[in-house]
Order: structure tokens, then C-alpha cells, then sequence
């Protein structure tokens, strides 16, 4: 019997450990992004400006595909070596007529299609537009791209140098959040893009392997296309992302050009960012399944198979998984032996404050042009509870103090019953948290949503409530659920900085 | 694909956005090691004078 409770006690502080996996992780993914710069590709670059063609799938953007049209026709790159084929996937608002005028302003250079069945989704339309462009030898190189992007000047030859070289097949560029005047929501997503764009996708190229191409930026070689069959996948939600494998596991090389900047309207309410999420999460868990053969198994031309890469895209798959796991395995501690139980939680947590000082103020090193917008946003990041957690782990001292006066001034005395109260909380909401910021998205379209909803976010966390969306996406692929293409409204309030 | 050779204004613009770029990234090794500084000194405190 002695046994058996000492096997579950070091079982249990196994699996709380297991919960600092993803920061550890996480901090190494940082560490590689300072060394970036002994990888770059620029040697093998060359200012080299192929015919390119960019692809546009629209299904009722009128408001945002003229203002990307136009904006596109501004690029600092040759005219004649510039076309812009856009897709209208059979929309019922006034696209048609949007892309008919601005094909009429610029003959030659916008080439309009039309799909006359749509609603297959993003990639069937790109497919179309791709037959189109692949038809005749014109184009040398092909960009896909968003209705709503918006490019700065110099971003296509900062993309396009990199196709000089043969061994590249496809170009990404850095996609920063552009909404204006934007809100609370925009700005974290801003932050966001910091880490899981500029950060993450700079040690995924010291690693040698890129995750996946920004759905708003990929620009390929005509010779990758055609070896990927001239098409994407329709398979699953996340085409760009299994574009991106299927060239690197071709042996070809994905590149990521931080300083080619798009710009990007992002979702305002969480309903809308919870759709764009679940899409990309289900997207996720549908390649993880299509390149099953890939994890974990270094092989030649191709380093998706690394350890670290696994361990990368794993820890962000299963973020979820491991904090749940952490907070049930400390609870059933906590009744076991509270005391070992509260020295598990402290080792993790003090992992939790290097990883989230390190990562908070790097990142808003990485980008400072964004984390002036979005610094207290990149604080509240995981949330209210949580920093006030951290903190407690930062200023045990002075912060236990504060808490005696406090519970003093309103009259509550600090009992053993308190304080394990307490303890079990902070446990608790490791996986809670998450449930909370979920009930952001509830109270959204509630009364007084446009309060109470924000507040579920920020108490619960912007990062808890996208690992929310990934738990939810783990039951619905398991349900099989329909699986939808749910296209993020788009307003054209989006802008690049002067 | 051929590569054509370049213009001398092309590849002066090319040359400069390079090395500035080069000099960002290169400037990312210290914006590193400076939030690494802001860790050790958290971690000092926390240490030795807020426990």
C-alpha cells in the first residue's frame, strides 16, 4: 500500500512536470530566434524580379477588394512582370462589379474569374485560379493571397529575391495585424502575430523547417506548383499548411522574409475569432493526421521530422491537454499530500514566470513598431488571475502581506481553511481559465455582452481562450463534425502605418 | 527560372535592404540577451530580496 502511494505521489509530480513541457519548449523556440541571423538566406539571393502572377480568392469581399487591388497595383515592383487574377467564388454582393471596374482601370493587369457554383471553400477557388495561371507559360512565380491584405511597396521583391535561388520553393512574408481603429481583441492578436509570426516562424527557420506559410502571403516558384500537381489540397481546412509540407518534403525550402510586411484585418468580436480559430485548429489536427508518417522521423531533404520541430508543433497541439493534465494531477495531489502538491506547483510556476518575463519581453523587442499598440495587451496576455498569480510567485512576501490587510479591512481572518481554499483555486484555474475566457464567447452576444465579454477574455486570458478553441477543435474532430469553411467577415478597415 | 543580370540601380536598393536587414536580425541576438537579462534580474530579486 506504501508503495503503491509513493509510486502515485512521484506519478503525480510527473505529470504537473509535464505541464512546464510547453514552456520549456517555448523558451527554446525564443533562444533560436536570437540566432536567426547566422541563418539567413540573403547570400543565395539576388535582386531577381520574375513574372508574377497574384491570386486572389473572393467570395463577397466588396468591401475590401478594390482598396487590395489597388493597393497591389502600387507595388514597388515592374508593371509588366505584375498580374492580378481574382477569384470571384459566386458572390451575391457587388464583387462582380468591383473587380469588373478594376479590371477596366487596369487592362492587361486584373484578370477577373468567376466560379459560377461556390461555397467549396478557399481552396477549390484558389484551384480555379490556379488552371487559369498555369495554362500558359506567363507567370514564373504564383502568390496567393487574401482579398483583404494589404501589401507594403516593397514587400513582393523582398519576397521575390528569394526565388533566385533554385532551391527555394515558396516565400512567406510577415503578416501584421492592421486593423484601424481596432480594439482590445485586435491588439492582442497583434501580439499574437509577434509570437506565433515574427518569433516563431524565425526559429522555425534556424530549425530548417517552416510550419506553415501565412494563408495571406505564399509565394511559390511556378516549377513548385506544377510539382505539387498544380493545385492545393482540398482535403483539409488548413491548405496553406499542407502546401508548406508538401514543399519542404519535396525538398525544396520554405523561407520566412521578416522584413516583407502584409498587413492584415483581424476579427473584432470574439464569435468571429473563435470561427477563424477553430478553422485553423481543426486545419492543424487534420494535417497532423495527413503527415502522420512524418513526426518524429529525421529524414533526408526534409526537417520536418526533426525532434525539435515535432516537439514544436506538438506542445502548441496538445497546450490544452497539458494544462489540464497539470491541474487534475494537482488537485489529486493536493489531497494526497498538500504539502508536495504546493512544492510541484511552485517549481512549475516559477518555470511559468522565466518563460512568460523572457517571452513577453523579447517579443516586444522582436516587433517595437507593434508592441507600442500592443504591450498591455502582450501583459494580459494569460489573463488577470494568472498575472496575479505570477506575480504572487515573483513577490510571495509582499504580496501575502497585501493579502493579509486586505482580508483584515473586509473582516475575513486567515484561517488554514483560507489559505488551502486558495491553493486549490490556483490549481484549479490552470485548466479553468480557460472555461472562462470560453465564456467570453457566450457572453458576447448577451446582455451587456460588449462588457462582459471583454472582461471573461481578459480575466480568463487571450492565450487560455485560444487554447479553448483548441480544446473545443479536439472534440469535434473526434466527433468527425461537419467540417465548414467559415469565412472571417471583412470590413476594409485595415491600414498600413504611414 | 532564369536569373537576368541586375541593374546597377536594382542592385544598389537589393545591397542596402539586405544589410539592413542583416543588421536587424543581427540586432535580435542582443534584444535576446537583454530579455535574458530581465530574467536574471526577477530571478535575482526574487531571490534575494522579495522571498
Amino acid at each position: 500500500m506504501i508503495g503503491i502511494l509513493l509510486g502515485l505521489r512521484w506519478l503525480l509530480v510527473a505529470l504537473v512536470m509535464l505541464g512546464a513541457l510547453p514552456l520549456l519548449v517555448a523558451n527554446y523556440q525564443f533562444l533560436l530566434v536570437g540566432v536567426h541571423f547566422r541563418r539567413l538566406h540573403y547570400a543565395r539571393c539576388a535582386p531577381f524580379m520574375p513574372r508574377v502572377a497574384i491570386i486572389i480568392p473572393a467570395w463577397n469581399e466588396a468591401a475590401v477588394i478594390g482598396t487590395s487591388v489597388d493597393r497591389l497595383m502600387q507595388l514597388d515592383y515592374p508593371p509588366a512582370a505584375l498580374r492580378v487574377v481574382v477569384v470571384d467564388d459566386a458572390s451575391t454582393d457587388a464583387t462582380p462589379e468591383v473587380i469588373a471596374a478594376k479590371a477596366a482601370a487596369y487592362p492587361g493587369r486584373v484578370i477577373p474569374l468567376r466560379r459560377d457554383r461556390g461555397g467549396e471553400g478557399k481552396a477549390a477557388t484558389l484551384n480555379h485560379g490556379l488552371a487559369h495561371i498555369l495554362a500558359d507559360d506567363w507567370a514564373q512565380a504564383i502568390m496567393i493571397i487574401d482579398a483583404d491584405v494589404i501589401y507594403e511597396p516593397t514587400s513582393l521583391r523582398r519576397m521575390t529575391r528569394h526565388l533566385a535561388d533554385p532551391a527555394v520553393g515558396s516565400v512567406t512574408a510577415y503578416i501584421k495585424e492592421g486593423s484601424r481603429p481596432g480594439s482590445y481583441l485586435t491588439r492582442f492578436i497583434g501580439y499574437e502575430y509577434i509570437v506565433a509570426s515574427a518569433a516563431a516562424r524565425r526559429s522555425q527557420e534556424v530549425l530548417g523547417a517552416i510550419a506553415c506559410l501565412a494563408g495571406g502571403a505564399q509565394l511559390h516558384s511556378r516549377e513548385n506548383l506544377v510539382d505539387l500537381g498544380g493545385r492545393v489540397d482540398t482535403s483539409t481546412l488548413a491548405e496553406d499548411t499542407v502546401t508548406t509540407f508538401q514543399t519542404q518534403l519535396s525538398g525544396r525550402r520554405a523561407i520566412f522574409e521578416p522584413h516583407a510586411v502584409v498587413w492584415s484585418e483581424e476579427p473584432t468580436g470574439i464569435g468571429a475569432l473563435w470561427r477563424q480559430r477553430m478553422r485553423w485548429a481543426r486545419g492543424n489536427m487534420q494535417v497532423t493526421r495527413k503527415f502522420s508518417g512524418v513526426w518524429f522521423r529525421p529524414q533526408a531533404g526534409s526537417r520536418l521530422g526533426s525532434i525539435s520541430f515535432g516537439l514544436m508543433w506538438f506542445c502548441l497541439l496538445l497546450l490544452p491537454a497539458f494544462m489540464v493534465c497539470a491541474s487534475a494531477s494537482l488537485v489529486t495531489f493536493f489531497f494526497i499530500d498538500a504539502s508536495l502538491a504546493w512544492t510541484a506547483f511552485h517549481v512549475l510556476w516559477l518555470v511559468n514566470v522565466v518563460t512568460y518575463v523572457f517571452i513577453t519581453s523579447f517579443a516586444l523587442l522582436i516587433d517595437p513598431q507593434s508592441a507600442r499598440r500592443t504591450w498591455k495587451e502582450a501583459l494580459l496576455f494569460p489573463g488577470v488571475v494568472n498575472v496575479v498569480i505570477l506575480l504572487a510567485a515573483i513577490l510571495p512576501g509582499p504580496l501575502s502581506q497585501l493579502a493579509r490587510v486586505l482580508l483584515a479591512a473586509v473582516g475575513v481572518p486567515v484561517t488554514s481553511g483560507l489559505i488551502h481554499g486558495v491553493e486549490l483555486f490556483t490549481y484549479l484555474w490552470l485548466a479553468a481559465c480557460m472555461g472562462v475566457a470560453y465564456l467570453g464567447k457566450v457572453a458576447e452576444t448577451r446582455w451587456l455582452g460588449w462588457i462582459t465579454g471583454p472582461l471573461f477574455v481578459c480575466v480568463g486570458g487571450y492565450g487560455p481562450l485560444l487554447c479553448a478553441v483548441t480544446a473545443t477543435a479536439y472534440v469535434r474532430e473526434l466527433r468527425h463534425a461537419e467540417a465548414h469553411w467559415d469565412k472571417t467577415e471583412k470590413t476594409g478597415q485595415v491600414a498600413a502605418p504611414a | 527560372m532564369t536569373v537576368s543580370e541586375p541593374d546597377e540601380a536594382d542592385m544598389e536598393v537589393f545591397d542596402e535592404e539586405v544589410r539592413s536587414a542583416v543588421r536587424y536580425e543581427k540586432g535580435l541576438a542582443y534584444k535576446a540577451l537583454v530579455a535574458l537579462a530581465i530574467v536574471a534580474v526577477v530571478i535575482l530579486l526574487r531571490l534575494f530580496f522579495l522571498g
